[in-house]
């Protein structure tokens, strides 16, 4: 009993390594109910007119299993809906980082400049966004290639904050998401989206609940539901079974452990 | 330098343009927000050259590690410094969109992150098992609630104990959402305290000194 309470490393690694291994070996698919936060999410995209503009606060530096296929699937959906695209980053690893979503979406078969626009990092955060909601050309003035902002055709009629119909903030951690909130979504009542890893969702549960977010995606299990609701099917619904396997056998270890634990202690204190 | 170099100029221009800042906000005139606009740009071209500070900062520090062969250290401040310079140069001579530049980045940076995710996993799951006991009355409490969520968002809950799961929901919706909201509102108080500090020139340690 006393050994169950605490099993070596070692073995708690292989079990992990073995639950992973198994479902990447023989895939096998996993049906995930539809949140309501992704559905609303969902549903304001959709009722996006042909022509939105849409400012993506994108802070993907890797091609992960949460943001990266949450974002992927939402620019996918973005093109069905005619939507244009500007993409703002708070950091210089996410300016590489939009340039793949840019690619994997299908945007790079539109035209630069009118469709969408990648105007990379910019340095200053809080202060800089701020600016930037209130003249877009004149506070960045080169997007992420150098070109000059204000001799691009979406930028004819898009100059501030006023002008765009969507909001989506991505990304974990400061600055992200709640920088997005507090300079835009809040005090210009800006319709927003969030797409976040698991790791930085609890705050947003308390801006979705606040209406801040029309809706979003929260971690992995967001991304699976979202490519569910598109029908564009990525690497998060592949890769979604070790995920969720090895978060079972988590629960269960985690229960076994505490009984064993409290069977032990009252063989102690008889 | 003089004092008044020193200490008073720098605390007079950081109360000037804070309390500018702060009454920009409510008067919202075309006067107020164009100066407002203008300052946040200020912003971004003083954050770039903070990037290039730090980027001098690095080799100050590290090439001192590195020629006096400090022990244990040095090798670590070699590599550092060896990337630093190839990514640089590699980014000013192809330019930061092109293919090898995105190769490095992605074999180097986008791999290494996802390995260091990827190994969390691993001491997460085993921490888990080996160390979350319910010791406790509150504890238990919070092993309770931990499973709850668990259930919820793997997502067992929602296909076999649908009644269990509208009791997790009601938890992420109600008491979590009151908690996080009530932190959020203390830290909102404390940053406008801080602020008030440091503009009316109470605290001082931004200025390397103390209160």
């Amino acid at each position: 009993m006393s050994f169950l309470e605490r099993i070596p490393r070692r073995i708690a690694f292989l079990i992990l390594a073995l639950i992973v291994v198994i479902p990447l070996v023989r895939p096998f698919p996993v049906m995930v109910p539809i949140s309501d936060h992704t559905r609303n999410y969902y549903d304001t995209i959709d009722s996006l007119e042909p022509g939105s503009v849409v400012l993506v606060g994108a802070n993907v530096g890797t091609r992960d299993l949460e943001m990266y296929p949450q974002l992927v699937a939402t620019f996918k959906q973005l093109k069905s809906k005619d939507a244009k695209i500007i993409i703002y980053n708070f950091s210089p690893g996410a300016a590489m980082g939009a340039i793949w979503l840019f690619e994997d979406s299908g945007y790079t078969d539109l035209t630069y400049g009118e469709d969408y626009v990648h105007l990379g990092f910019v340095p200053g955060e809080d202060s800089a966004l701020s600016a930037f909601a209130l003249d877009m050309v004149s506070t960045k003035q080169v997007d992420h290639y150098g070109n000059p902002t204000a001799s691009m055709a979406l930028f004819e009629d898009v100059n501030s904050i006023e002008d765009i119909d969507l909001v989506i903030a991505s990304g974990g951690g400061t600055p992200g998401p709640d920088n997005w909130a507090r300079i835009i979504s809040i005090p210009y009542g800006t319709l927003s989206l969030v797409a976040v890893p698991g790791a930085f969702a609890a705050r947003q549960y308390d801006y979705i609940a606040l209406g801040v977010w029309q809706g979003g995606l929260i971690a992995q299990r967001g991304a699976v539901e979202y490519e569910s609701l598109t029908g564009f099917a990525g690497r998060a619904t592949s890769m979604y079974a070790p995920l969720l396997l090895s978060s079972i056998v988590l629960l269960l270890m985690m229960i076994a452990g505490n009984v064993v634990f409290w069977l032990n202690s009252r063989t102690r204190e008889g | 330098m003089s004092v008044v170099v020193r200490k008073y100029i720098p605390l007079a221009i950081v109360a000037v343009l804070g309390f500018f800042m702060i009454f920009s906000y409510p008067l919202d005139n075309a006067v107020t927000t164009a100066a407002s606009s203008s300052l946040g740009k200020w912003v971004i071209i003083l954050s770039s050259f903070a990037l290039g500070l730090g980027a001098i900062n690095m080799f100050l520090i590290h090439g001192k590690r590195v020629t006096t062969r400090e022990t244990g250290r040095w090798q670590y401040s070699l590599s550092l410094l060896g990337s630093l310079v190839i990514v640089a140069l590699l980014g000013f001579t192809t330019g930061v969109d092109s293919d090898t530049y995105a190769f490095l980045y992605d074999i180097l940076i986008g791999a290494g992150r996802l390995t260091f995710v990827s190994l969390r996993g691993f001491f997460v799951f085993s921490a888990f098992y080996r160390a979350y006991r319910a010791r406790t009355w509150e504890g238990g409490v919070m092993l309770a609630g931990t499973i709850l969520v668990m259930m919820y968002q793997v997502p067992i809950a929602e296909l076999f104990f649908p009644q269990l799961n509208v009791f997790t929901k009601w938890l992420l919706d109600v008491p979590f959402v009151a908690g996080n909201r009530a932190i959020a509102v203390i830290g909102g108080i404390a940053m406008v305290i801080m602020a008030f500090r440091i503009i009316t020139g109470i605290d001082k340690s931004w200025m390397g000194g103390s209160d």
